[in-house]
């Protein structure tokens, strides 16, 4: 039934799961489109070569960049079917200290930049009457760690359009899917390593280990495979009736878990993992 | 420097009469404790000025320099912080697919960057006596996000977020870290939501909702909803605690938002549905 589907993705410079949602889609015969900001586009030039998949330039973070991409789809196919609201950035570092524009920037990737998308997508899908929205969360979204406040909220955020995205759509026959990944093996943790290293912590010198230690935390040895994660999730959305949320990956059974946690217990196991179950300096 | 041995200094946001920061700031001055209250506008907080027990100042929290200035005055008067509330907040009704993309950032921009931009404010005076108390005013809505005020949701789900990582963070430094999470309080979030409602141009999409998407902007203000006075005294009873909860919620519909957070999502999706009309 996917046949000939259109799948506009975001985010999909290699390294990252963007790169293998669009593989994933185009081996289930999509037609996807896979697009990243400019200077990430030769980050895709593998992506060119294969059957199916076609780059594109798109930045979530501008108004006039996303609606050229979603125009320039609509003009090749007529149809836009399936989005994925991959577009993301980490944001690592003690909420005390970390900048405001830091911060901010993070939300205007992870969480404006998915409902800028939306609102460029949506005319489109209720005129066909129906439609998939993807927008990619996190179990950080859902149970939120110390050393990543910024990112965490970014996700709580996308949890909670979302869920009123889901509700408000529905008479338009559009679905929402909110995916929430665990662990899963990409770039990410390099990428966030390499802004920590231009901070020099004030209150948090201490510290510096254990934050170090939550920027690469997803990224241990038995994340899942990213490949294997994209077709995961691309089998679901394009299901008959597709679930309304997909959670997968490494560390999900345990995230599951402390999100029916007490928040004393949740807080008892992040300050053990992540060292702050002692006083600074007294 | 005045001497106020052993009172509590509580810094509140939007203190503007007829809300829920106008009647925290009272419930404070009534457990004796010296209260700053700030709002954009002084003559909004004009009935608490000939009061002693309070200390008025004008407060822009999107403004570093506004902030700061605040924050040291407050240092310079009373020698410390020991409790900020952080309750400026602003509502935003619209359907996502439609809300301008300026109202959402306007939203998120007092909400969640505003009350971060102050709590960065007082974190460093707090930690140099490795004491204090810093409060979020969430909301129950982000235990079950509904149809048409998606924005504000998302908003205090960022909100939620960053205050359960900075009680993690802050709890090296002696910092409590509470929110406090309001159901259906009687305020003016729903008079000031329609008055930014109505600047925003028609919806295209969701034309035949019109009639619903207003009405989820005195949802919460409905006969039973619970006097602001009521839940800030419970509120201020909680925080003046010796070891404050990290979490609490009280007024109308909190515990049925309680409930909701835990029921599958397709049952969630059809109680919202029918009570958003959606």
């Amino acid at each position: 039934m996917s046949e000939g589907k259109v799948v506009l993705v975001t985010g999909c410079a290699k390294g990252g799961i963007g790169y293998e949602y669009c593989k994933a889609f185009a081996e289930q015969n999509c037609r996807v489109f896979a697009s990243d900001i400019p200077t990430r586009m030769h980050d895709m030039l593998e992506l060119e070569s294969v059957d199916k998949i076609e780059t594109l330039e798109l930045d979530v973070s501008s108004e006039d960049s996303v609606s050229s991409a979603v125009n320039s789809v609509i003009s090749k196919c007529g149809r836009i079917d399936v989005l994925i609201n991959n577009a993301g950035i980490g944001s690592a570092g003690p909420l005390a200290e970390l900048p405001l524009e830091v911060v901010r920037k993070a939300y205007e990737v992870n969480t404006l930049g998915q409902l800028r998308m939306v609102q460029h997508v949506v005319p489109h899908m209720a005129s066909q009457r129906c439609g998939s929205i993807v927008n990619i969360g996190s179990v950080v979204g859902k149970v939120p760690t110390p050393w990543a406040g910024s990112y965490c909220a970014t996700k709580a955020a996308v949890h909670a359009m979302s869920d009123a995205l889901r509700v408000e759509l529905r008479p338009f026959n559009v679905d929402v899917i909110l995916v929430l990944p665990g662990a899963v093996r990409s770039n990410f943790g390099d990428t966030n390593m390499e802004k920590l290293g231009n901070y020099d912590w004030k209150l948090y010198k201490e510290f510096k280990e254990a934050i170090a230690e939550r920027a690469r935390a997803s990224q241990g040895s038995k994340a899942t495979d990213a490949a294997l994660f994209a077709r995961h999730v691309a089998k679901k959305v394009l299901s008959p009736r597709p679930p309304k949320q997909v959670v997968f990956g490494h560390m999900t059974g345990l995230f599951a878990l402390l999100s029916w946690s007490p928040l004393w217990a949740r807080d008892l196991f992040f300050s053990t993992r992540f060292k702050l179950n002692k006083k600074a300096f007294l | 420097m005045e001497d106020h041995q052993g009172k509590q200094v509580v810094l509140l946001t939007g203190c503007s009469g007829g809300g829920i920061g106008h009647a925290l700031a009272r419930a404070f001055a009534a457990k004796n404790c010296l209260v700053v209250a700030t709002a954009r506008s002084l003559s909004s907080m004009a009935d608490l000025s000939n009061d002693p027990r309070f200390f008025l100042q004008e407060l822009d929290i999107l403004s570093d320099q506004s902030v700061h200035r605040v924050v040291s005055s407050v240092i310079e008067k009373f020698g410390r912080i020991d409790v900020v509330v952080n309750n400026a907040g602003v509502q935003c009704i619209g359907p996502l697919a439609e809300v301008p993309l300026s109202n959402a950032q306007q939203t998120f921009d007092t909400n969640v960057f505003g009350t971060m931009r102050l709590i960065q404010a007082v974190i460093p005076h707090m930690e140099s006596r490795k004491k204090g108390k810093i409060v979020n005013v969430g909301s129950v809505t982000v235990l079950g996000p509904g149809p048409w005020a998606g924005v504000y949701t998302a908003s205090k789900a960022a909100l939620h977020s960053l205050t359960d990582t900075l009680r993690l963070e802050l709890r090296p430094f002696g910092i409590d870290v509470i929110n406090v999470v309001p159901g259906a309080v009687k305020s003016n979030i729903g008079n000031s939501a329609i008055a930014t409602y109505i600047k925003m141009p028609e919806w295209k999409l969701y034309k035949q909702f019109e009639e619903s998407i207003k009405a989820r902007a005195y949802f919460s203000q409905g006969q039973k909803a619970t006097p602001a006075e009521e839940f800030a005294k419970k509120t201020v009873n909680e925080v003046l605690k010796k070891n404050p909860p990290a979490w609490f919620s009280a007024g109308q519909y909190s515990t049925i938002m309680a409930i909701m957070y835990h029921l599958p999502l397709s049952i969630k999706d059809y109680i919202l549905r029918k009570a958003m009309k959606c």
